[in-house]
């Protein structure tokens, strides 16, 4: 395996051979394309600039890795810190389980007691399908990136809140406020009507 | 007794984690008695379920076009000159 340092940094080897492999990581780890391919040309830029210091680097593949996991990571913090809101996106209060459940802890009425029915033929349901994603979009940024982590990518729970910085009690609090308004948001939508 | 708030925070960290014999008593007690939180358990199941399916089965098959990887190498290039 050859070793790179700035001199025999070749962008164009470099960009063919790993792309790929690192765009899928980051595909799988943000849910989304552009974000992915961002991210994979700041670790480039990232390798670039560690080879002009002068760093030998013995395994190209691993060690571009981990440049793109520690640009992975401040993607997450940023979403994290920014908590970024868009126009459609629900409010920290709106997320907030009091907006299910009493003062006393018990569930509100109105839309909690709607039976699901027929659930096992939803799977392939287009229709369905195009409501819950409607739902997951509604949900906050770094809640979703939760639901993609936790839920999708089954990350563990530990290595979830190393890499966005919260506790593991705060985890949980916005995986149980997720399915809360998930839960909602499909009873509104589909099992309502 | 746990409130259906508490016992349904204690449903989702039952996905993956394990609870204290006494927790898991508790709740199955209030699971006894409350029809709403026992099928709040079985939904969120299948919001898990059915989130997991969304994970776009393209991912492990997904490649950059040649005319990103291009692009891609040729902006590098460009902030290469100014490192």
């Amino acid at each position: 395996m050859k070793e790179s340092t700035s001199e025999n940094f070749d962008v164009a080897y470099w960009v063919n051979t790993y792309s790929d492999e690192l765009y899928r990581y980051a595909y799988s780890k943000t849910g989304d394309r552009h974000t992915a391919e961002d991210l994979v040309q700041d670790a480039f830029l990232g390798a670039l600039q560690s080879a002009k210091k002068g760093t030998v680097i013995k395994n190209q593949k691993s060690w571009l890795f981990s440049i793109l996991r520690n640009k992975l990571v401040d993607y997450y913090r940023k979403l994290e810190r920014e908590k970024k809101q868009t126009g459609n996106q629900y409010s920290e209060e709106e997320m907030n389980e009091s907006a299910h459940f009493t003062g006393m802890g018990m569930w509100q009425k109105d839309l909690n007691n709607i039976p699901w029915s027929n659930t096992e033929s939803l799977t392939t349901d287009q229709d369905f399908n195009a409501i819950l994603d409607a739902c997951l979009t509604e949900l906050p940024a770094h809640y979703q990136m939760v639901v993609r982590l936790k839920i999708m990518e089954n990350e563990k729970t530990d290595v979830i809140c190393q890499d966005l910085e919260i506790s593991n009690a705060n985890l949980w609090q916005i995986i149980h406020r997720t399915k809360l308004r998930l839960r909602a948001c499909l009873n509104k939508h589909w099992f309502q009507s | 007794m746990y409130t259906c708030k508490k016992a349904t925070a204690l449903i989702e960290k039952e996905e993956t984690e394990t609870h204290s014999l006494l927790t898991k008593m508790r709740l199955k007690m209030h699971l006894m008695m409350c029809g709403t939180c026992t099928a709040y358990k079985k939904q969120t199941q299948l919001l898990s379920n059915w989130i997991k399916n969304k994970n776009d089965s393209n991912v492990d098959v997904a490649v950059l076009s040649e005319d990103s990887k291009k692009e891609m190498i040729k902006k590098i290039k460009k902030k290469q000159i100014d490192l």
